[in-house]
């Protein structure tokens, strides 16, 4: 069944894209005000733990997907509850992702826009790709990411062209200390965005080269992490620690403020173009790992019908789970990430490494 | 795929019915030996051929024979001088011999290609090509001297690729012309042309080319085994072909490429690839492309590097023109005001101020009057066209804008646009971009910038999945290969680039010496 093929590169790019995808957008660790880079950082430490422990269990189950993984080292009872939780976890974040997407562009560039309108055509594009297989996916990442820097770092040049610039926006460093900020950062920052890279588990099979597993995740995570605490560094020095802490897209309203000579302002379309992306990576990486999951639990020989009705879920899901834009956040922050990711992208995952390894003890294997 | 193989089984039940049955059943039958039936039988399958000529002969007044020809595909005056009168003279292999082997007639003529053949059917296809076939009584075998001539253009400077630096010479339709001028130019034994008929009615000579020992086995199979699967009444230009071998006939990205050019199809095999050259068709077709050779032109290899490179970033920045502009023109003016700097949207907002379409409309007129005047220019008599260009100009730009019907910026953009479609060096990717233009604009004139960027996703989208004949259309980009990009967006110096291109040319990769390269 497997054909398709991913490089090592492609499938770093595309998930050093999934970590950036909507975190570069939101503004991460708005609650910790200056030290959000740091909250960054603590969360991107972890999560290379984090990775060490999912490219471990890939190693011993080689040539695995997640799914096909869980019945071996649990058992097939009790691995079906397990395996829906990670397709609702998968699905659920691709319309996480969708949404925000969706009230991004909603709130700045179509304001009269329906919001279905919006996250509909994007889905119709989503799984016009996914149908083209992993590959397509991969081959957009490639040819996207270089695009995405790019974008990313024109706007970082222009930052500094605006006058409240200011790298002391970014002191007193630990001002609140250190235990607040590692109460807050754990688990949240570890969750989101690093740790959602569970999905790279459900590519692994599709590498054309599995030596060096272990390397991809790695500096996926620290491409995305860098990446991330750099901007960061760049929005807090913008905007303030106060602006920072209150403004739900971030990184746009850093960019509303660049003016050079008069002429050069308005950098939206940047923007636009760097969220479009970095959503199309995200929802990609959630939609694919979701509908991997789904063929290879119920054991389907084709994944095309599982994708149109994934696309067909999401699209709503993303519309009905939350009323509003203020909600969806407050419920993605207060319960998913710190309680259900939790227990899906580290609990589980570190039982199963166990078990595996006391099985591999035991030369069940 | 699947219409493909579609058409082709329609082809192939169209064909069964119109097989002309009796030739078919007497073809393989062999000459009798007595002339007059064998004429008779030949002269029967040429029946209202108006064109078809014969000679009856006396040889020494002992043998009859009888030449046949098509009128016009014979040099009539070397048959005359290389077979009619050594036969009409006294005769020296009948003198000596009352019956003399046929080799030794071969020997008699003093032509330079003289074959012999021995069934019906041959016979009738060799008049058909253009030999003179010589029939000769109480031989059971026939013989056929190739002494072609017909009328042919000559070699002109290719229209559609014209260069400044470079060789000025084109394909023609003669394919005897087209295989000797890359001849000319790879003066190596492992320069292959094969040769196949296609066309059941029209037996077009097609040549594959490719140079042995670079170009990959999997991919000469795969031309020859999609060639040998059409089935086709008649092949009139390389492009009946294009559209029956392409991997994904519903794109509309060109697969491909299709060149005026022998300097371009030569390097092309140099870089691994497959040529195949039609009779009758100035555009030979080159297998498998990229996206970006489609981008690259053949100057850009004659001229300096630094140059070459400046002018292939200026083609992507104005692809991007040519399929974008009109379509953000629409988005700024319709949704996204705000982006201008304020100068400018005051001067775009007066000139409109006066335009009772919405953007999308006054883009629209413009844009298909503009697709209009460019087709009424092709097909008008040389003379008229300039007359239409100044009427459509002054139509267009002034008159309309003075009318208030369109904003002056308008045209504006519709001109840049129309300029830089023009910049293109392969005209069927010309024809994608201009139809993806439409789409963009109905894409932003709904979603804004959103919707164009949806629009070029949708199309990158589409683009990674293509592929021509097993290599991937964006190589080297994605999948990438750093080696490679030498000569893509930028164009390598000729001493840095000494490996070929790894898609095709992986047999036998080193091209240069690596003495060669500088610093």
């Amino acid at each position: 069944m497997i054909k398709e093929k991913i490089s090592a590169i492609q499938l770093v790019y595309l998930m050093a894209g999934y970590v950036l995808g909507t975190a570069m957008i939101l503004g991460l660790g708005a609650d910790t005000k200056q030290d959000a880079w740091i909250y960054i950082l603590i969360g991107m430490g972890s999560s290379l733990i984090l990775m060490v422990v999912y490219t471990q269990l890939s190693t011993y189950y080689s040539g695995d997907t997640l799914v096909q993984m869980l019945p071996k080292i649990i058992g097939r009872f009790l691995s079906y509850p397990v395996i829906l939780l990670y397709i609702v976890h998968f699905t659920y974040s691709a319309a996480r992702a969708c949404r925000e997407l969706g009230d991004l562009i909603v709130t700045t560039i179509l304001t009269e826009t329906p919001i279905l309108v919006v996250i509909g055509s994007f889905m119709v594009l989503m799984i016009y790709c996914l149908l083209g297989g992993v590959e397509t996916l991969g081959r957009m990442a490639e040819i996207i990411f270089p695009i995405y820097i790019f974008a990313l770092i024109l706007i970082w040049l222009l930052l500094f062209s605006v006058e409240p610039f200011d790298l002391k926006n970014l002191t007193p460093v630990l001002g609140n200390g250190v235990q607040p900020l590692l109460k807050k950062a754990i688990p949240t920052a570890i969750n989101f965005p690093f740790g959602e890279t569970i999905v790279i588990m459900m590519f692994f099979p599709f590498l054309s080269n599995k030596k060096h597993i272990r390397k991809i995740g790695l500096s996926a995570l620290v491409i995305g992490g860098i990446l991330l605490t750099i901007n960061s560094i760049m929005m807090l020095s913008t905007l303030g620690p106060e602006i920072y802490s209150r403004d739900l897209f971030t990184l746009l309203a850093a960019t509303q403020m660049v003016s050079v000579a008069d002429f050069l302002e308005r950098f939206d379309a940047l923007v636009i173009l760097m969220m479009v992306a970095g959503v199309f990576f995200k929802v990609g990486g959630f939609t694919f790992g979701a509908s991997v999951a789904i063929s290879q639990l119920f054991k389907l020989k084709q994944t095309r019908s599982v994708l149109i009705s994934l696309g067909l879920i999401i699209t709503p899901l993303s519309l009905i789970s939350s009323s509003n834009y203020v909600e969806h956040i407050d419920f993605g922050f207060k319960f998913f990430v710190p309680y259900f990711l939790t227990l899906l992208q580290i609990i589980v995952p570190i039982l199963l490494l166990f078990t595996a390894m006391i099985r591999k003890k035991l030369g069940l294997l | 795929m699947k219409t493909l193989r579609r058409i082709k089984k329609l082809y192939s039940t169209f064909q069964n019915q119109n097989r002309d049955k009796t030739l078919e059943e007497k073809g393989n039958d062999q000459l009798s030996g007595f002339l007059q039936e064998d004429f008779l039988q030949v002269k029967h399958y040429f029946e209202g051929a108006s064109d078809f000529k014969y000679r009856e002969l006396q040889i020494n007044s002992t043998y009859s024979a009888i030449i046949f020809y098509l009128d016009g595909l014979v040099g009539i005056e070397r048959i005359e001088l290389n077979v009619i009168t050594p036969l009409l003279k006294n005769n020296n292999a009948f003198l000596n011999n009352p019956k003399p082997t046929i080799e030794t007639i071969i020997e008699e003529l003093s032509s330079a290609q003289v074959k012999q053949g021995e069934t019906l059917q041959e016979v009738i296809n060799h008049i058909l090509l253009g030999d003179t076939v010589l029939l000769i009584n109480g031989y059971k075998q026939f013989l056929f001297i190739s002494e072609q001539a017909w009328e042919k253009r000559s070699i002109e400077e290719p229209l559609s690729e014209a260069v400044v630096l470079g060789p000025r010479e084109g394909f023609t339709e003669n394919i005897r012309t087209n295989t000797s001028m890359i001849r000319r130019r790879l003066k190596t034994t492992k320069l292959k042309f094969e040769s196949i008929q296609i066309g059941n009615l029209s037996q077009t000579e097609v040549v594959i080319t490719y140079l042995d020992g670079i170009a990959q086995h999997s991919i000469i199979e795969e031309v020859r085994s999609r060639l040998n699967q059409i089935n086709i009444d008649a092949i009139e230009d390389s492009g009946y072909i294009v559209e029956l071998i392409e991997d994904h006939p519903f794109s509309v990205f060109p697969q491909i490429l299709q060149t005026e050019r022998p300097d371009r199809v030569v390097g092309n095999l140099l870089e691994g690839r497959i040529g195949i050259i039609v009779e009758n068709s100035p555009f030979a077709l080159v297998v498998p492309v990229t996206f970006f050779q489609m981008m690259s032109s053949p100057e850009d290899y004659y001229g300096k590097f630094i140059m070459a490179t400046f002018i292939r970033f200026i083609r992507y920045l104005f692809l991007l023109v040519a399929l974008l502009f009109p379509s953000i023109y629409i988005a700024v003016t319709t949704f996204h005001q705000e982006l201008l700097p304020t100068n400018l949207l005051f001067s775009v907002a007066a000139s409109r101020e006066k335009v009772p379409f919405p953007a999308v409309i006054e883009a629209l007129l413009m844009e298909i009057t503009f697709e209009a005047l460019r087709e009424a220019g092709l097909r008008l008599p040389r003379p008229i066209g300039s007359t239409v260009s100044i009427v459509g100009a002054l139509v267009i730009g002034q008159a309309a804008v003075e009318a208030g019907i369109v904003s002056a910026p308008l045209v504006i953009v519709v001109s840049t646009t129309g300029i830089a479609s023009f910049m293109f060096p392969s005209y069927t990717l010309t024809g994608a971009i201009r139809l993806l233009r439409f789409l963009m604009i109905f894409l932003s004139a709904t979603l804004g910038f959103y919707g164009i960027l949806l629009g070029v996703f949708f199309i990158l989208v589409h683009l990674v999945q293509l592929r021509s004949f097993g290599v991937p259309y964006l190589a080297p980009v994605a999948p990438l290969n750093f080696n490679n990009l030498k000569d893509v967006f930028v164009r390598a110096p000729w001493w840095r680039m000494n490996e070929r291109p790894e898609q095709t040319g992986k047999r036998n990769l080193r091209r240069l010496s690596p003495r060669n390269r500088k610093n």
